[in-house]
């Protein structure tokens, strides 16, 4: 079978990336940026490791373009869910009960 | 070394055109399995962040309650896991069956500290009355708990609670494979249970790596 064979070094280089991450995220999460600012680093971080973890580990990369578009359209329609429920949420108007 | 001829060669199954075949409809099944457990712990995540938007000060009491320290570790932990877990998949592409179970005890280790760490988190907060849901009643040191905070530490509950689950299947199927590699079931031409129960594992360390910022540091 002529699957791709990521070399060690790879694997330990994607390692060490994911460790310095967790330990910016932690650090950032100390200094104050405010509320938002800080949600939206830490979220961002998260990211990036997610992104590392699937394209090396879970070998997303070398993969077919099938496997990449399931894991694409899953995030896709998590994002419509997140949309739709928020602009929902959000945009309601409470009325006080007349009677 | 790399080489391991005592390695079983195994014929896929009948209704395949060929090794190759099998272990490329394998893996879809596992990313579409993937792709529900994304979907389910989105769901909760979605439901988490709109929660906590609208009620931040109750969502940031109850997160100040947890010991960001001991997220770290279980961050760290399953960091390292999901690299001995990779590094066995690699072995199993090169032929070295024993190195398949060296790899995945280490993954077994790394996971068991994430669970021990999990154990002492949960410990604690049943020690001080900080239950899901209605059974919410602290006292202590969390007796100061506004009652609010119930809904942040039924989330907290949910949301580790089915990651911590996963954990422990994972460790299962890992397991299954170890047994296996034992057994020098694996070769370059066959590890489709090794890169699966790898593709999960994976999939379980991501879905940390969200949770860990979402619960202990926002």
């Amino acid at each position: 079978m002529a699957h791709v064979i990521q070399s060690a070094q790879t694997y330990t280089k994607t390692l060490f990336i994911l460790l310095f991450l967790t330990v910016v995220t932690v650090a950032v999460s100390y200094v104050d940026l405010g509320q938002g600012a800080n949600t939206f680093v830490a979220l961002a971080v998260a990211s990036v490791k997610a992104y590392f973890v699937g394209a090396t580990f879970m070998n997303l990369k070398h993969s077919g373009p099938t496997n990449i578009a399931i894991f694409v359209v899953s995030v896709f329609f998590l994002a419509v869910l997140y949309i739709f429920s928020v602009a929902d949420i959000w945009t309601r108007v409470i009325h006080a009960p007349v009677l | 070394m790399s080489t391991d001829s005592a390695t079983v060669t195994r014929k896929h199954a009948h209704h395949f055109k060929d090794g190759e075949h099998e272990f490329q409809s394998s893996i879809l099944g596992v990313w579409l399995f993937l792709s529900s457990e994304i979907l389910m712990f989105g769901a909760l995540i979605v439901g988490y962040i709109i929660y906590s938007g609208r009620y931040p000060e109750m969502f940031a009491e109850g997160a100040a309650f947890l010991d960001k320290r001991y997220g770290a570790v279980n961050t760290v932990a399953l960091l390292i896991s999901s690299w001995t877990m990779v590094m066995g998949v690699r072995a199993a592409q090169t032929n070295n069956n024993k190195a398949v179970v060296k790899w995945l005890l280490a993954t077994l280790f790394f996971a068991s500290i994430f669970m021990v760490i999990k154990y002492l988190e949960y410990s604690h907060k049943f020690h001080l009355g900080i239950y899901p849901g209605k059974f919410f009643a602290p006292v202590g040191e969390a007796a100061g708990l506004d009652a609010s905070t119930a809904l942040y530490f039924s989330f907290y509950f949910c949301l580790t609670g089915l990651h911590g689950l996963h954990v422990l299947f994972g460790m299962i199927g890992i397991l299954w494979v170890l047994l296996r590699a034992r057994k020098n079931e694996f070769s370059e031409n066959y590890y489709t249970p090794v890169e699966g129960v790898g593709l999960f594992w994976h999939l379980v360390d991501m879905v940390w790596i969200y949770l860990f910022p979402i619960l202990y540091l926002i």
